[in-house]
């Protein structure tokens, strides 16, 4: 017996434990029985050993080209580089439907290793809705895409991965994106939980705050990973154009922020109940909807969509996804009635709120734009385009909105902000941004939108910096420490709320690299060997082309050597390359000079070997590197407040005690 | 032999896949975790929350975002609950192995035990 003839019979017994592990959870915890909220926690752990046996053996297949399955020779070939043969494996659909399905594993799994002593009463319920979800995608591969499918004949060699995803982003932003939007998986799982089981206060909200974390952070992770793939390797100078599958990744992750935020109201506040469950239903649909859009076919066409199950089979899964939590919370929704009312439209609670309207109306704009073609088409047979310029005029006001509320969340007070707390709080960032746009107008800048970004970002950097402040002085005066130990303090006993603060920092970068990036400048050239070209404060000398051999294509290369304002001459190679084997497909490789405050970017549209000439484009893009800056310090807050101790409920050490003991005590006196 | 190897190994896999979601139904589940123990962990969990935010409300005041008066009102609301929080937890029997803990003696004082 071949070890591969495993890989069906894994998914079948993943199935059958899943769908088992879907009846167990909610009947153990109907009925109380240990037994069989244990068993709900154990069909768990044995549908996830079931899916990471049956991804195993497809890793294999593809590393050891085993083109008897139709999956592997669509989508690998033996000149293939052994890390994207492992890649590969979610580079089609049966693939992806797998890795969703693995990561759903490991997420359940740890998921019920962390929580179910903490969650007794919510864990055999969640536990039903996890492997409802697994079940959903273990059907899909068993009935319809099928990774282990075996071809009637052997072919000699694979048709290869499309060589545009044979880049090492592309390789890695599926599985961030996946991390993402399964991780959804687990607050939803607990929503439904505390829906069924009535319990819906604080505790499951506090409980699934981390776990609503990370899935934020693999999203921003990869959706700048794929949009730093689209910029180097789509070769138009580009980084973002509202393509729908692209669209579909960045839709959850504007619900998600909301929900991220909104929590934190219901926690302090008892406020937002049945918001807080609308808004975790939402981005888990999202998450459903961004794979179903990815991987129906339905963006081509509804014709593609109806032309194969896999559409239909997801669609139903949303529906019933959708159904279900409406009527849950539905039917509990006079246990969802607020405990607090808003008080104040100047308070915290109402700039929360707004942020939330912001970020959902950003999620709505996009999902019409993508949705709206769909849409013509069916109703009236005609497909109605959508492009970047609808997208960037609705999205460009509301983003401008909510830079605003970053700098604003975090300085009102809560309740009810009075004329003393306002003034206090925001004098001196209004002057900051004041002068802020007086310098951007002073400096050049006429364009509202980058005088806007430019003004109110020195907004919100000097709300931070006023915050950590205040915050430093305090503890300065509290323990007698020095500035430096007291920030570090400040930021060690409260991580959530700087980690989220440096967050907001993050975001800053990233508009200041996507307002940069607005100011473009490109120039096309037909250049022979010694000629030169001019572009904002670059010369460009050509230096002729050459062809060169790959592991498994031909690249024809431009030599081009840059000399910026004063520095030293810099050299770069755009490429195209051409991969014979399969699909016969050519790609752009462009040459990037990456500057702290610019980059230079080349793209070599044709070289013709004859004369040594070549067609180039030269594009100047001011600011973009600090999109992945910002990317890199939204990740790096987020670790911090992910790294908040979760408070230990007895056995603490006896200093920690003694301030427990004084801060409780303090009232009682 | 290396192939037939692995297909044994892959399958002790998938049974012992099956046997830990099957097995629990006829273990006897454990010892049943008693109500109070229940209660006594969500109690424990209510009040940290608690005291995180008696925490996160002095640092507001610190930085300017509370009136006196609201921050009188939420402190009083907050540990007024804290403290019936752990007169609770008290009135619960202890667990069978219990950790050292806090116990509110009526006063303004926490004593550890």
């Amino acid at each position: 017996m071949s070890v591969y003839a495993l890989g069906p019979l894994a998914l079948w017994v993943g199935l059958a434990l899943a769908l088992y592990g879907a009846v167990i959870g909610h009947l153990g915890g109907w009925k109380r029985d240990p037994r069989m909220s244990n068993a709900a926690v154990g069909a768990v752990f044995g549908t996830s050993a079931c899916v990471v046996l049956a991804y195993a053996l497809l890793t294999a297949a593809f590393v050891t080209d085993q083109f008897q399955f139709s999956f592997v020779a669509t989508n690998a070939s033996r000149a293939m580089p052994v890390w994207y043969k492992a890649a590969a494996v979610w580079g089609g659909m049966a693939g992806s439907m797998l890795l969703w399905a693995l990561i759903l594993a490991g997420y359940s799994t740890a998921a019920m290793l962390v929580t179910r002593r903490r969650l007794p009463k919510l864990v055999p319920h969640a536990a039903s809705v996890l492997m409802t979800i697994m079940a959903f995608f273990l059907v899909v591969m068993v009935f319809n895409s099928k990774p282990f499918e075996r071809l009637d004949f052997l072919p000699v060699d694979g048709q290869g991965l499309n060589p545009l995803l044979q880049n090492h982003w592309m390789a890695a932003h599926p599985p961030s994106l996946y991390l993402g939007y399964v991780g959804w998986s687990i607050p939803f799982a607990f929503a439904i939980a505390a829906l069924i089981t009535a319990r819906l206060g604080t505790e499951w909200i506090s409980a699934m705050r981390k776990w609503s974390l990370v899935p934020f952070m693999f999203l921003t992770i990869g959706n700048l990973m794929g949009s730093h793939w689209a910029y180097i390797e789509l070769g138009w100078g580009g980084y973002w154009g509202w393509d729908p599958v692209e669209n579909s990744a960045i839709m959850p992750w504007f619900a998600g922020t909301a929900f991220l935020h909104s929590i934190m109201i219901q926690e302090k506040r008892g406020m937002l109940r049945m918001w807080n469950m609308a808004l975790i239903v939402l981005t888990f649909s999202l998450t459903i909807l961004g794979t179903f859009v990815t991987r129906s076919g339905i963006i081509e066409s509804v014709h593609a969509f109806a032309s194969t199950n896999v559409g239909i089979v997801f669609l139903s899964f949303l529906t019933f996804v959708i159904a279900t939590s409406v009527g849950l919370i539905w039917w509990r929704s006079d246990l969802l009635t607020t405990e607090n009312r808003l008080e104040s439209f100047v308070s915290r609670e109402s700039a929360f709120l707004f942020n939330n309207l912001l970020l959902l109306g950003i999620a709505f704009a996009i999902w019409w734009g993508t949705f709206f073609p769909i849409l013509s088409e069916a109703f009236t047979g005609q497909r109605i385009s959508v492009g970047p310029p609808f997208f960037n005029q609705v999205n460009g006001p509301l983003s401008i909105g909510l830079l605003l509320t970053l700098g604003i969340g975090p300085l009102i007070a809560w309740r009810r902000a009075s004329r003393q707390n306002v003034e206090r709080n925001f004098r001196v960032p209004v002057i900051v941004l004041l002068l802020a746009g007086v310098a951007a107008v002073a400096l050049g800048l006429r364009a509202w939108y980058a005088v806007s970004v430019v003004a109110f970002s020195a907004f919100v950097a000097a709300t931070v910096v006023q915050e950590m402040w205040r915050g430093t002085r305090a503890r300065m005066r509290s323990k007698g420490t020095g500035p430096v130990a007291s920030l570090i303090g400040l930021i060690s006993r409260n991580r959530r709320r700087y980690g989220g603060y440096i967050v907001h920092i993050g975001v800053l970068f990233v508009f200041a690299g996507v307002a940069g990036s607005m100011f473009q400048l490109e120039q096309k050239a037909h250049l022979s060997p010694g000629d030169e070209i001019a572009i904002g404060g670059y010369r460009v000398e050509y230096r002729g082309g050459d062809i060169e051999q790959g592991p498994n294509y031909t690249a024809t290369v431009a030599n081009l050597t840059v000399s910026g304002e004063g520095g030293t001459p810099y050299r770069v190679r755009p490429e195209r390359r051409f991969y014979p084997s399969g699909q016969e497909q050519t790609t752009s490789e462009v040459a990037i000079w990456s500057r702290m405050f610019e980059d230079f970017y080349a793209i070599l549209e044709a070289f013709d070997p004859s004369t040594g000439s070549s067609d180039i484009t030269l594009i100047v893009n001011p600011m973009l590197l600090w999109i992945w800056i910002g990317g890199g310090v939204m990740v790096f807050g987020t670790l911090i407040a992910l790294s908040s101790p979760r408070p230990k409920a007895a056995g603490r050490p006896d200093e920690e005690r003694g301030e427990e003991a004084e801060r409780v005590g303090a009232v009682t006196a | 032999m290396t192939g037939l190897l692995l297909s044994l190994a892959g399958l002790w896999v998938l049974l012992a896949a099956v046997w830990v979601a099957v097995w629990p139904l006829f273990a006897g589940g454990g010892a049943p975790r008693s109500d109070a123990d229940v209660e006594r962990r969500e109690l424990e969990a209510e009040k940290s929350r608690l005291l995180q935010e008696i925490h996160e409300l002095e640092l507001d005041y610190e930085t300017g975002k509370l009136s006196d008066e609201d921050r009188s009102a939420i402190e009083a609301r907050l540990k007024g609950r804290a403290v019936e929080v752990m007169r609770r937890i008290d009135a619960l029997s202890p667990p069978a192995n219990p950790p050292r803990r806090e116990v509110y003696t009526g006063s303004d004082v926490l004593i550890t035990r």
